[in-house]
């Protein structure tokens, strides 16, 4: 498309004088959800081991 | 019921805590300020007048603090919430143990607290998941969700304590499942930084490695299914109703 700008989508244009900015983050960077996969297993264990001591 | 129901139904009580620690201590602080619990040792204190408002303000506080999503996204609060819950889950099961007359041993204080910190884990890692695809919009649908999960599992850990440990299995299971598909699907869509080699999530706009500025594929690249729409929508100009 004519006329069109080029967007500076990576951002090496705007680093400060002393050196690369660290990223911006957020409130809180995210968890992955190896964090999710390993609490839902800890959390079965322990169901299984609560279940098996009650002898449900 | 029998004893082994009986510490079935006291570690339970701990495992609330997981999902609402304040609202589990405030049940806990009214059913001894009020008498229907014997409270008893490390916990009478509970049953003060004074304890019991602050219980019941701390309770209304984290009503308010799971709607909002800004407040509920700080970090250092990721970490208070499972060791509130782990603390409120000693509350709970010192308090249900004084009710069904349960000797509390380690193993009960253990899995009570442990669940109820595991619980809190797992709905926060949930929340971050929900409100990446959802943003800000689905946080009070969550905590409706988990005020609703609370009172449920409350009723039925009275009424039949067995189905609660149930429910949560399955829960685990299929958290389980759900995060296995994310943590394949997260790696898949990683691409490579050509400077450092860290595996960067496809919509980074820098390496969070080398700092170096990637090219953000996610934005210029959007899914096959919906480009092939907007190609679809541009190419074909609207039809006109054909005059009869």
């Amino acid at each position: 498309m004519s006329g069109e700008v080029e967007r500076d989508v990576s951002g090496e244009g705007d680093e400060a004088p002393g050196g690369p900015k660290r990223p911006a983050k957020g409130p809180r960077a995210a968890r992955g959800p190896g964090a999710g996969l390993a609490s839902a297993v800890a959390l079965l264990v322990l169901l299984s081991m609560v279940a098996v001591w009650t002898r449900c | 019921m029998d004893q082994q129901g009986d510490v079935l139904k006291v570690v339970e009580a701990g495992m609330l805590a997981g999902v609402r620690p304040t609202w589990t201590v405030a049940g806990c602080s009214l059913a001894i300020g009020f008498g229907m619990v014997p409270g008893e040792g490390a916990i009478a204190w509970l049953g003060h007048p004074l304890a019991m408002v602050l219980c019941c303000g701390f309770a209304v506080f984290e009503w308010l603090h799971a709607r909002d999503a800004q407040a509920s996204a700080l970090s250092a609060l990721g970490f208070a919430r499972s060791g509130l819950a782990a603390a409120a889950a000693l509350a709970a099961v010192a308090t249900m143990a004084g009710v069904e007359n349960v000797e509390v041993g380690p193993l009960e204080m253990a899995s009570g607290g442990g669940g109820a910190a595991l619980i809190a884990t797992l709905r926060g890692t949930i929340r971050d998941r929900v409100k990446e695809l959802a943003h800000d919009a689905a946080s009070a649908w969550v905590a409706r969700l988990e005020d609703g999960g609370f009172v449920l599992f409350a009723t039925l850990l009275f009424v039949f304590p067995l189905l609660p440990l149930l429910v949560l299995i399955v829960f685990a299971i299929a958290a389980a499942i759900g995060f296995a598909f994310a943590m394949v699907a997260d790696r898949a869509q990683r691409r490579v930084c050509g400077a450092c080699g860290h595996r960067a999530r496809a919509e980074a706009v820098r390496c969070p490695s080398c700092q170096r500025g990637l090219e953000p594929k996610a934005w210029l690249q959007p899914p096959p299914r919906m480009s092939a729409h907007v190609e679809a929508l541009f190419a074909e100009p609207p039809k006109k109703e054909s005059a009869t």
